[in-house]
């Protein structure tokens, strides 16, 4: 599984790509990621977005057996599964 | 007195920035019921002391009643080392937190900041504690700013944030330190402002920290998007067209700009930095000046005295903020250098007194503003009609004109060395982008303690008192409705 995370916004409006790819990570670890992919799925709902300035979003790319599935996610502050992802795979990548 | 302890402040706190941070205040920092203060005291009055002792004043003075506390807080951010650290009085209650009846400042895992027995915040600079005050007094002063300039009958306009109705007083929660992220933000959902922090970038580690609380330009700017939103609450939707989302971001750099001019020793710092012409390098226009150099943009992250016009941007709301700001800032600079008397007082007045008259005018014509969609055309009218109305003499309103007509926002029926006649509404000049979706991706590379001595109720009173307020707008609101059917 590849998982691209492209960040947006914000007050510096600085962009930024991360990238992991699990098959290059322990077994453990892998489980780990996989996982938070499918709660992050589940957690985001479409259509529904923060209100705020400044916020930072971000695009979630997930590539997995020849296909692409991708999340919209805005960073307003709250703390979940999909921010928990992010921050694994910006520190992996 | 005052001078000699604020250049010890300065050059204590220039010393301490070398270092990774102070394990106490110098004991002549502040007042404080210790003894090593009284201490001080006996000292400098012996060595300081003229004459005799002074005869008391057999007149009894009423002594007045201390309502709010001091704080230490940065001037600018710690990079702007020039004017570094002062001491400021919030003329308002606060509890521990710091707290008040609209905003409460958290940092997780740290314990509230307490007053100390006089009732102020002092703190050592560079650490959380420092941090979470200084993060409270650039919001509370940003506030208690745009409640005077809206106040009616001597009586602040209660201000309130999006979410507050007759029955919900919640304050703005404040993270200082909210998480390691290159940003700072504010989310109505959340009903809060966040403050990142994260090392700086390219520097060889240990590389040092920068705390994005620690500049008021930022905190300011955040705040200013929480205070519009509570006064234009379809503004921040994302539907609207990028002209009104970039509305939201140059309020918020205005109101880093007109902060830091309400402040008089920063008026007469920017005075003697600039020769008195605002065109000229200054720390003013810089915003985010720590967060830029981090960046690698030595003059901020966003310059307000820049010469964008509209034809020059896109729909990112950020870049196309510049001409909005620009404009506003040029307009300040004019009415300024129009109304200089250096013969007859100080520049620094002057300065003063044209900011703040600049910013109440830039709110009540926000405030005037369609409540959808707004561009900037739509604000510059307004502007015009304000300004007409307070019968201010008609550069002013040239000013005002000739600004927005040059950065392409607006075109002027008459030529531009003509005055404004009050009947002219400016037309809108059409931007490529006016029909585009906002673009919100890039930028322009962009206390005893309170329970005891009566401070938490007098912040219950006031919330009490800003509940009040809110149903007595409600109640003139749908009167006003009623009348109009």
């Amino acid at each position: 599984m590849q998982i691209t995370v492209r960040r947006t916004g914000g007050y510096a409006g600085s962009q930024n790509v991360s990238s992991i790819d699990t098959s290059g990570l322990e077994a453990s670890q892998r489980t780990r990621i996989e996982q938070l992919v499918r709660d992050a799925a589940a957690s985001v709902r479409p259509g529904e977005e923060a209100i705020g300035a400044d916020l930072m979003r971000y695009e979630i790319t997930i590539r997995e057996n020849g296909t692409n599935r991708s999340l919209a996610w805005t960073d307003d502050g709250t703390f979940g599964p999909v921010k928990q992802l992010i921050e694994e795979v910006q520190q992996l990548s | 007195m005052l001078k000699q302890e604020t250049t010890t402040i300065v050059d204590e706190v220039l010393e301490s920035t070398s270092e990774p941070r102070q394990s106490t205040v110098p004991v002549g920092f502040v007042p404080t019921p210790t003894a090593d203060y009284r201490e001080h005291r006996k000292l400098a009055k012996v060595t300081r002391a003229v004459g005799a002792p002074p005869i008391p004043n057999p007149v009894p003075i009423p002594i007045p009643v201390l309502v709010g506390p001091r704080v230490l807080m940065w001037k600018q951010d710690p990079s702007v080392a020039e004017i570094g650290i002062r001491k400021a009085f919030l003329p308002r209650p606060a509890s521990s937190g710091p707290s008040d009846a609209r905003i409460k400042v958290v940092i997780a895992g740290m314990t509230p900041v307490t007053p100390n027995a006089m009732g102020d915040f002092i703190q050592t600079p560079l650490t959380p504690q420092f941090d979470a005050v200084h993060t409270f007094a650039v919001v509370r002063e940003t506030l208690t700013m745009y409640q005077r300039a809206l106040a009616v009958g001597g009586v602040p306009a209660p201000l309130p944030w999006q979410w507050n109705t007759p029955t919900v007083a919640d304050p703005i929660q404040v993270f200082p330190r909210h998480s390691n992220m290159q940003n700072a933000f504010y989310s109505r959902s959340g009903r809060l402002l966040a403050f990142g922090f994260f090392p700086k970038p390219g520097a060889p580690n240990p590389a040092p920290v920068i705390f994005t609380c620690r500049s008021l330009d930022i905190v300011a700017h955040e705040t200013g998007h929480a205070v519009l939103d509570g006064l234009k609450p379809n503004w921040i939707l994302a539907n609207n067209p990028p002209q009104t989302g970039a509305l939201h971001e140059a309020f918020g750099d205005l109101t880093a700009i007109f902060l830091t001019l309400s402040q008089l020793d920063q008026v007469e710092a920017v005075i003697a930095q600039t020769k008195a012409n605002l065109h000229n390098r200054t720390f003013l226009a810089d915003l985010a000046e720590e967060f830029g150099l981090a960046l690698g943009l030595p003059m901020g992250l966003r310059n307000a005295d820049n010469d964008l016009k509209l034809s020059q941007v896109g729909n990112e709301v950020h870049a196309l903020s510049q001409v909005f700001t620009g404009a506003i800032y040029d307009i300040l600079a004019d009415i300024f250098a129009f109304e200089r008397r250096p013969a007859l007082r100080d520049d620094a007045v002057t300065l003063h007194q044209t900011a703040q008259y600049v910013m109440s005018l830039l709110l009540r014509a926000i405030h005037a503003a369609p409540a959808t969609g707004a561009t900037f055309a739509s604000v510059a009218n307004q502007m015009l009609i304000v300004a007409n109305a307070d019968g201010k003499p008609v550069a002013y309103r040239n000013f005002i004109r000739n600004r927005f007509t040059v950065r392409e926002v607006v075109v002027s029926p008459t030529p531009l060395t003509e005055d404004h006649r009050t009947a002219h509404t400016l037309e809108a000049v059409a931007h490529f982008a006016d029909s585009m979706p906002q673009n919100r991706e890039a930028c322009c590379g962009t206390m005893t303690l309170p329970e005891n001595n009566g401070v938490d109720e007098s912040i219950q009173a006031e919330q009490r008192e800003f509940l009040e307020q809110l149903a007595g707008e409600l109640q003139e609101r749908k009167k006003a409705k009623a009348e109009t059917r």
